[in-house]
């Protein structure tokens, strides 16, 4: 076991490289420029610019002086925000992010599971249905209609909510809801489904036969076989959620980090798109290998490394 | 079949749910804005919107709408412009201009102050002036300094700092030097990147304007307090000269990208001010709710000269003319821009009082009849038995989708014409565009300064703004000329002559020109919006 | 046969017709069971009445998408600019947008690229995701840590930067799109079938299948997949909702169709400011609309899970 988790983490360090490289190289085969803007400049003032942030070194040259400050863990400046670094940027937003985050995820485990089990013993019945319906809702209105609705309702109408910003935890209740819709109808739908799958296996029959509750039955046996999936899923829901939203953070003006993704992509802000990327993907890999060892734990049948090896 | 029946109706009810809350809202939208402004404890505290992080506070580098907004209220130039856009003495009490026009001499008033406490000097100005030019500041704004002999210069790397004509004669006489007779000069100078900085302060920290801390700033306001990404927060500046005239306490600026948000945030309370959302246009305005402010710039459209069919004057004339923007403005913008009939906006006085929009006239018109009998003259010039392929292109946006699809009809309708579409995304859409690789494309432009000649430098030949293949060499010298010109009859009538000039070969048609359109809560007062861009509120006042 | 062991006892009647049928097939034919699996997943499908209804509606909306623009005399992109943002009427029957078109028209005209796009996205998703998940998760050891690690530097590269360089490289077009959903779309696919893999390729009819000396490629058609039927389904009715919005997404960075024509998802996007400003009809149909696929979808691959579940054949 020690020596696949070193292997692994030594795989790690590798895929995140070849990620790192593949973006570098991507980004600056895309056309645009960090100094693009509505406004007047002159060819001067570009070179300057350009001449400021090194861009006018040959890729190469900026790859390895990039593939440096990396190895210091140092992300370097913004060029947009020129007076903030991007490890700032993500210090900053992260937490945020990550705290709406954990709410909402939370909020959709707990309900998303409940929702699918109750579904699951009900198969077929009424509360299959509404469960069903419910997690239709969920995902297919997105979450930018569900967020603009929730404020207009709940905040505009009947005043119950403050509108936007991250002041106090009332300032909290609307994004998280908005942004664990979606995930809960998912989670929802998968536990139901495997439950369904799960209740029909034999070793559930026999416990069924044994005079074993329902409750019993679903704890003790199905739960732990149906929640695969959903943990399959949980890997990069988590990566994701918790690495922020945009679009909810910019409904709710949240100062979160979801906004630096798409915000350096489209300002071409290299240094922000390569440090968002490194971080994400570093947290998203962390996440898969906690799901893979998860796997052997819920269902011991599952091999992921030889014995002995 | 009960089973079908009971589900689907409870999906309905609940789509349903989304529906009816969306009818009743329209009918919620009348109790707005009108919460009492004023602070319980009567402080005056004025909550308002920044849209997003600023791009920076030091003067030379924050150069866009971001920035502005506040820069222009923590600080102060030479001179700031008055509620009539006019530039009046602010870090500078009166100024002399030399014979030639070209050296001006700025006297400081010896009560201006930072928030430390410590005199704004001449010294000040020469320092920050010198570091707009400087090429290791890499101010995007550094252009805008060239006017100044030996700024281009030091900024393109030919030239050294002690070239740049800016000296601090004494601490308060700052004199300037000019490479050619500015009229505007006091106007330009009111842009933020023209403001002093605390020459002390740069030199020990060059982080100084990073945190609220740190910041030195000699404006009206001073930074209290910044949360990056967040929000941010000015008090009134007790050390300003004109302290006295400043009625607010304290300025919050919260970081809203969202319109539809701000709008609700405005609904609450939560904001004093707002920008109005794109379906709510026609009903703020019926109400009498929505406000609108000049804004110095053309929403337009450009040709590419080098690509078929518009390297031919009268098929481009027809893909002007056949452009109705009256229709544009009221139907499918309906911002209540003016509509353009020529590039240079409204709100430029010349020598005789006369605005120089109003006297220029109109100088395309929207004639469907004549368009057509353009586009087959021109199609005859060249042997075309069909007119090539048009793509108009755009960057995405709502709005420009709405112009493009509207401009799509209009093609249709009176020419016969059937336009492709495309959009692209901004950055790529922009490169794109430079390297003109786009046959007809959508453009805008805003002006850094208030004069009529920063609109018509653009299209002189290879200048970073044409974008269109254009070149006109009488255009060329005209635009020279005003910019040596010193009598403002004439300067007028160069500019005039241009403007006419770049009509007639119409290697752009505009569409109307910005303005901005805002709401604000009744009991706010006294904020003046400048039409090149940034806000004052040195004279704003909660009832 | 293992008699349905449910909650709801009411189909019992369903349970005396079916083994009538199923022995008098196998009677006549001696046929093996991989033939008499799939035409029993459909006989079990068809008796299953929510799911037909699901199927209806599904070739309701594609008849719809392809007729229902000329239900109108009006053309999807037909501006009349002084009969904007109308509410519903007899005249327009969803009303009219922004600019005077009708609503009823653009919403069918939609519909095409939508449900295209939709389907697309769940086949090829479906397709490639299972092939791979399953090849990976049967192998196991370096080649599924190896194909794993492949996946990770696909969900962690940006996908927006991916996408726009496609843009600029392959121009426009409903290709494009097709290719920027499936770029990344199938890894989702690919791991959850994977896991399941993982999971019942030790299980004793597996291993009694591979001791008889069964190929990988069809221990994973006939052991492996029809027991992971139920999440792979659910994985694909939520590729087609994405799908939809993804395409919108796309259409914002130029990659789609390109205005006048607008997809649903656009329209939804488009509408987002009527929830302020009371015309509801812009964003409700639209978003109905992909509310309903989504909804015919998921009962119909909810009939499919338990019709291709081989424990619950009968």
């Amino acid at each position: 076991m020690a020596k696949y988790v070193m292997n692994r983490l030594f795989a790690m360090v590798i895929t995140l490289w070849i990620i790192v490289t593949i973006t570098f190289f991507l980004m600056h085969a895309v056309p645009g420029s960090p100094f693009n803007q509505e406004r007047n400049t002159s060819e001067a003032v570009q070179q300057n610019l350009e001449a400021h942030y090194h861009l006018n070194e040959p890729v190469f040259i900026q790859y390895a002086i990039y593939i440096k400050s990396l190895a210091t863990l140092d992300f370097g400046p913004s060029i947009k925000q020129s007076s903030t670094s991007v490890n700032e940027m993500i210090g900053r937003g992260f937490p945020v992010s990550a705290e709406l985050g954990i709410t909402s995820l939370i909020i959709a485990i707990i309900s998303g599971i409940v929702l699918g089990i109750m579904a699951a013993l009900r198969h077929n019945g009424a509360i299959d249905y509404m469960a069903m319906t419910f997690a239709v809702i969920g995902i297919s209105v997105p979450n930018f209609i569900m967020a603009t609705l929730l404020i207009q309702q709940l905040a505009v109408t009947w005043e119950i909510f403050p509108v936007a910003t991250w002041a106090s935890p009332m300032h909290m209740i609307l994004p998280s809801i908005a942004l664990a819709t979606g995930p809960m109808a998912i989670i929802a739908r998968l536990t139901r489904s495997s439950m369904i799958e799960v209740l029909n296996q034999d070793y559930v029959m026999t416990a069924r036969a044994k005079g074993m509750t329902t409750f019993q039955i679903v704890m003790k046996h199905a739960l732990r076989n149906a929640l695969l999936p959903v943990i399959t899923i949980l890997g990069t829901l988590v990566a994701g959620v918790l690495t922020g939203s945009f679009v909810i953070e910019k409904i709710f003006a949240i100062p979160g980090m979801g906004k630096y993704f798409i915000n350096g992509i489209n300002d071409r802000d290299y240094p922000v798109i390569m440090g968002t990327t490194v971080f994400y993907s570093a947290f998203l890999i962390m996440m898969l290998f906690i799901v893979d060892i998860a796997y052997g734990i819920l269902d011991p049948r599952i091999k992921l490394h030889k014995r002995g090896e | 079949m009960k089973k079908i029946v009971t589900m689907l109706l409870s999906l309905l009810l609940l789509i349903g749910i989304v529906g009816c809350t969306t009818t009743e809202n329209s009918s919620s939208n009348s109790n707005s804005g009108s919460d009492d402004a004023k602070q319980e404890d009567g402080t005056k505290v004025l909550k308002l919107n920044n849209g997003s992080e600023p791009t920076s506070f030091d003067p030379p580098i924050g150069f866009d709408s971001v920035s502005w907004n506040a820069l222009n209220n923590l600080m102060e130039g030479l001179t700031r412009l008055d509620d009539e856009d006019q530039p009046q003495p602010a870090a500078a009490k009166e100024w002399e201009k030399s014979e030639d026009g070209k050296t001006y001499t700025f006297h400081l008033r010896e009560d201006a102050k930072w928030s430390n406490g410590e005199a704004v000097t001449a010294e000040d100005f020469e320092y920050a002036w010198k570091r707009l030019a400087n090429p290791d500041t890499a101010s995007p704004a550094a252009f805008l300094s060239y006017f100044i002999e030996g700024a281009e210069a030091f900024n393109t790397g030919e030239g050294s700092e002690e070239d740049v004509m800016v000296k601090a004669v004494d601490e308060t006489t700052f004199e300037v030097t000019l490479e050619s007779p500015v009229a505007f000069f006091p106007n330009l100078i009111s842009n933020p990147a023209f403001f002093p900085v605390h020459k002390a302060t740069v030199e020990e920290n060059p982080e100084w304007h990073t945190e609220a801390d740190t910041y030195v700033s000699n404006g009206p306001f001073k930074l209290t307090k910044w949360e990056h990404d967040s929000e941010f927060e000015f008090s009134k500046n007790e050390n300003y000269w004109d302290a006295d005239n400043v009625k607010l306490d304290q300025v919050n600026w919260a970081m809203v990208d969202d319109t539809n948000t701000e709008y609700q945030m405005y609904k609450t309370g939560e904001l004093h001010t707002s920008d109005v959302p794109a379906d709510l246009s026609e009903e703020l305005f019926s109400d009498g709710k929505a406000q609108v402010e000049d804004q110095s710039g053309t929403y337009f459209y450009r040709f590419n000269l080098e690509m078929e069919p518009f390297q031919n004057q009268n098929i481009r004339k027809a893909f002007a003319m056949a452009v109705d923007q009256q229709k544009i403005v009221e139907f499918v913008t309906k911002n209540e821009e003016k509509p353009a009939y020529g590039f240079v906006a409204y709100g430029f006085e010349d020598a005789a009082g006369g605005d120089f929009r109003e006297v220029g006239g109109d100088l395309v018109t929207t004639d469907a009849d004549q368009a057509k009998e353009l586009l087959e003259k021109g199609m005859e010039e060249e042997g075309y038995d069909q007119l090539p392929a048009v793509t108009l292109t755009y960057n995405t946006s709502d709005d420009h989708k709405k112009i493009a699809e509207t401009l799509q009809q209009m093609y249709k309708e009176v020419l016969g014409v059937d336009v492709e579409l495309a959009n692209q995304e901004w950055n790529v859409f922009s490169d794109e565009q430079k390297q003109l690789n786009l046959q007809f494309s959508r453009s805008s432009f805003l002006a850094d300064y208030g004069d009529p000649i920063n609109f018509l430098e653009s299209f002189q030949t290879d200048h970073s703004m044409n974008r269109t293949g254009w070149s006109n060499e009488e255009y060329d010298s005209l635009i020279t000329k005003a910019k040596e010109e010193t009598d403002e009859a004439k300067r007028f009538e160069y500019m005039h002559e241009a403007e006419a000039l770049l009509f007639e070969e119409m290697p752009i048609f505009p569409i109307h020109f910005y303005n901005q359109v805002y709401l604000q809560n009744e009991d706010v007062t006294g904020i003046v919006r400048h039409p090149v861009g940034y806000m004052e509120l040195k004279w704003a006042d909660i009832k | 046969m293992i008699p349905e062991r449910k909650e709801t006892n009411q189909h019992l009647s369903d349970n005396l017709f079916l083994p009538l049928e199923n022995s008098s097939y196998h009677a006549e034919t001696i046929a093996k069971p991989s033939i008499s699996y799939w035409k029993d997943a459909w006989m079990r499908l068809s008796k299953n009445k929510l799911s037909m209804a699901g199927l209806v509606m599904l070739i309701l909306l594609v008849l719809m998408a392809i007729f229902g623009p000329l239900l109108t005399p009006y053309s999807y992109d037909h501006q009349v600019l002084t009969e904007g943002n109308l509410p519903p009427s007899s005249e327009h029957w969803f009303g009219t947008d922004n600019l005077g078109r009708d609503m009823f028209t653009r919403t069918w005209n939609g519909a095409r690229i939508s449900l295209f796009v939709g389907f697309m996205a769940a086949i090829i998703d479906f397709i490639i995701g299972v092939a791979y998940g399953g090849f990976s998760g049967y192998k196991g050891g370096r080649t599924d840590n190896f194909m794993m690690r492949i996946i990770e530097i696909l969900y962690g590269l940006p996908y927006l930067l991916m996408v726009i360089l496609l843009m600029v490289v392959m121009g426009p077009g409903l290709f494009t799109i097709i290719i920027a959903l499936t770029v990344t779309g199938w890894v989702g696919m690919a791991r959850i079938v994977r896991g399941q893999v993982l999971q019942l390729k030790n299980a004793e009819h597996v291993l009694a299948s591979r001791t008889f000396g069964a190929s990988a490629g069809r221990v994973i058609r006939k052991n492996l997949l029809p027991n992971t039927m139920g999440p792979i389904i659910v994985q694909m009715t939520l590729t087609v909702p994405t799908a939809i919005f993804a395409e919108a997404f796309l259409s914002f960075l130029g990659l789609g169709v390109q205005a006048p024509v607008a997809s649903w998802g656009v329209m939804a996007n488009d509408g987002l400011s009527v929830i302020l400003s009371g015309h509801w009809w812009r964003l409700f149909f639209p978003a109905f609309f992909i509310s309903l696929t989504m909804f015919a979808f998921n009962v119909l691959g909810d009939g499919l899970q338990d019709a291709l579940d081989p424990k619950l054949r009968k």
